[in-house]
């Protein structure tokens, strides 16, 4: 896999997330960085227009790695299928491995993109690194590294099927359903500010609600202090955890897949 | 290295693409596969190879079953009509990357392959801007690069020059001579009178015949087959 395309487009994110927020000349805190990039800490609602310039200023680097990520494995699938696979006996190992390294990718890609960011908002303000900050970025850059990865990988395994285009679009397709359940669920939604259990509990099933570090709670007294906007129990851990099996949850279902596909066409893409 | 087919059968949507096929092969013989286009060729070679699971029958490699023993043959070497490469390499970077799967062969072994098959290991061209015979090549250099105990070669002379196809005659008869079983697929007559050893002909996903080559040649007029 060609890693420069992945360093040059988390930087290009950087540069615009640098434009999207030129307005920031008094200075700023490490940790309000890691929550501008992290879908801040607006409950989505129609109403609450405001937030959805941020909302999707935060996605587009997720769009961006997925476009790039989308079809890493499975243009071996496209591409030249045939000669490939006649040489490889453990198709299960071969993706197993191929998944890491896409992982190990999308780590990388988010510590560019995040640092690049950084970096380049020094140089216009003063940037402050506050207590708990660092290990905020941690947890940032591991929920949305999980997050990415899986989906990447799902347009990846399911490009098999339905041609990248088709791959893509339902992968997309998919996180934008998440997102607007916050639309179909705002009545109840609202009613966490009034310590709703029961508004909580739909919120945290969201799966979209994983990657709002805000909303998040944590042991460590000073994360907490940073983040937990909606004061409710929301541990950071537990999105980690139910990330880290989503993702491999995916892996799983690509193996399966990979195991199973038969190199009946000679190009995926074009049906030949 | 012996291979035996024994009534396979494999349908894809509704349609029967191989119907009942059994053959036996053995090691030094070339063994041709005639038919019209989509007769079943391709898809009896995919099966063979392992690349496409088969819905019935089954599928021995030196006593191994296919699937159940082994995902595919291995040591193989293939060609498939229409199977492209990786068009953003150059020639030489597809083998290499294809060569590292297994890492049987050296770099040196991958340009005499380059080599053998009329082109030039150090071109810097990518595979896109390669002509339709020079890709053909590339991929003839592929399948013989690591040296393997059986060839499946779908129309191997499709899109060469004449100068190419006497290459790629020359490389199937040393194969052979070097004990190599060799599997041809071929629209072109002269191609299957003058390598092959036995021809099954296909129709509909059958074999409707099976003569040995020397048969073969004196019933089938010259130029392209018309079955």
């Amino acid at each position: 896999m060609k890693r420069t395309k992945y360093y040059f487009s988390a930087v290009l994110c950087g540069i615009f997330m640098i434009l999207v927020n030129v307005d920031k000349t008094n200075g700023t805190l490490f940790s309000e960085i890691v929550l501008s990039v992290s879908y801040h800490q607006y409950v989505l609602t129609i109403d609450n227009t405001g937030c959805y310039d941020k909302l999707i200023t935060c996605f587009l680097p997720s769009v961006i790695f997925q476009i790039i990520a989308g079809t890493e494995i499975y243009r071996h699938f496209c591409s030249s299928s045939v000669y490939y696979f006649s040489r490889c006996c453990n198709r299960k190992r071969w993706f197993f491995k191929e998944s890491l390294t896409l992982y190990f990718l999308t780590l990388q890609f988010y510590i560019v993109f995040l640092l690049s960011y950084t970096v380049m908002l020094s140089l216009i303000c003063s940037v402050k690194i506050d207590d708990g900050s660092i290990i905020l970025a941690v947890y940032y850059i591991i929920i949305f590294s999980l997050w990415n990865f899986a989906f990447s990988l799902l347009i990846n395994v399911l490009s098999i099927f339905f041609k990248s285009h088709g791959g893509f679009s339902i992968s997309i397709g998919i996180q934008l359903f998440f997102s607007m359940l916050y639309i179909a669920f705002e009545s109840i939604i609202v009613k966490i500010y009034d310590g709703d259990a029961k508004a909580e509990l739909i919120l945290k099933a969201i799966p979209f609600s994983h990657l709002f570090i805000g909303w998040h709670s944590s042991t460590s007294g000073e994360i907490n202090s940073i983040i937990n906007i909606l004061n409710m129990n929301f541990d950071l851990n537990f999105s980690v955890l139910v990330l880290f099996l989503f993702a491999v949850l995916t892996v799983i279902f690509g193996i399966i897949v990979i195991e199973r596909t038969d190199f009946i066409c000679s190009n995926k893409e074009s049906g030949g | 290295m012996q291979i035996v087919v024994d009534n396979i059968v494999k349908t894809i949507k509704k349609k029967i693409i191989l119907n009942n096929i059994s053959l036996q092969l053995e090691s030094g013989n070339i063994y041709g596969f005639v038919g019209r286009n989509g007769c079943g060729k391709t898809m009896l070679f995919r099966a063979i190879s392992g690349l496409m699971h088969i819905d019935s029958g089954k599928i021995k490699v030196d006593e191994k079953i296919l699937h159940k023993d082994m995902p595919i043959i291995q040591n193989m070497g293939i060609i498939i009509e229409n199977a492209g490469l990786y068009d953003e390499f150059t020639g030489y970077k597809n083998l290499q990357m294809l060569s590292k799967i297994n890492n049987k062969i050296s770099n040196e072994d991958i340009k005499k392959s380059l080599s053998d098959v009329g082109l030039n290991p150090d071109d810097k061209r990518t595979v896109k801007k390669y002509s339709l015979g020079m890709k053909q090549r590339l991929i003839i250099a592929q399948a013989i690069m690591e040296k393997p105990d059986i060839l499946m070669l779908d129309e191997p002379t499709n899109a060469l020059d004449e100068k190419g196809v006497d290459i790629v005659r020359e490389i199937i008869l040393r194969e052979k001579k070097r004990g190599a079983l060799i599997l041809l697929a071929s629209h072109n007559k002269e191609d299957i009178s003058i390598l092959t050893d036995r021809v099954y002909i296909l129709e509909n996903g059958r074999i409707v015949s099976d003569e040995k080559a020397l048969m073969q040649k004196s019933r089938v007029p010259k130029g392209e087959f018309k079955i």
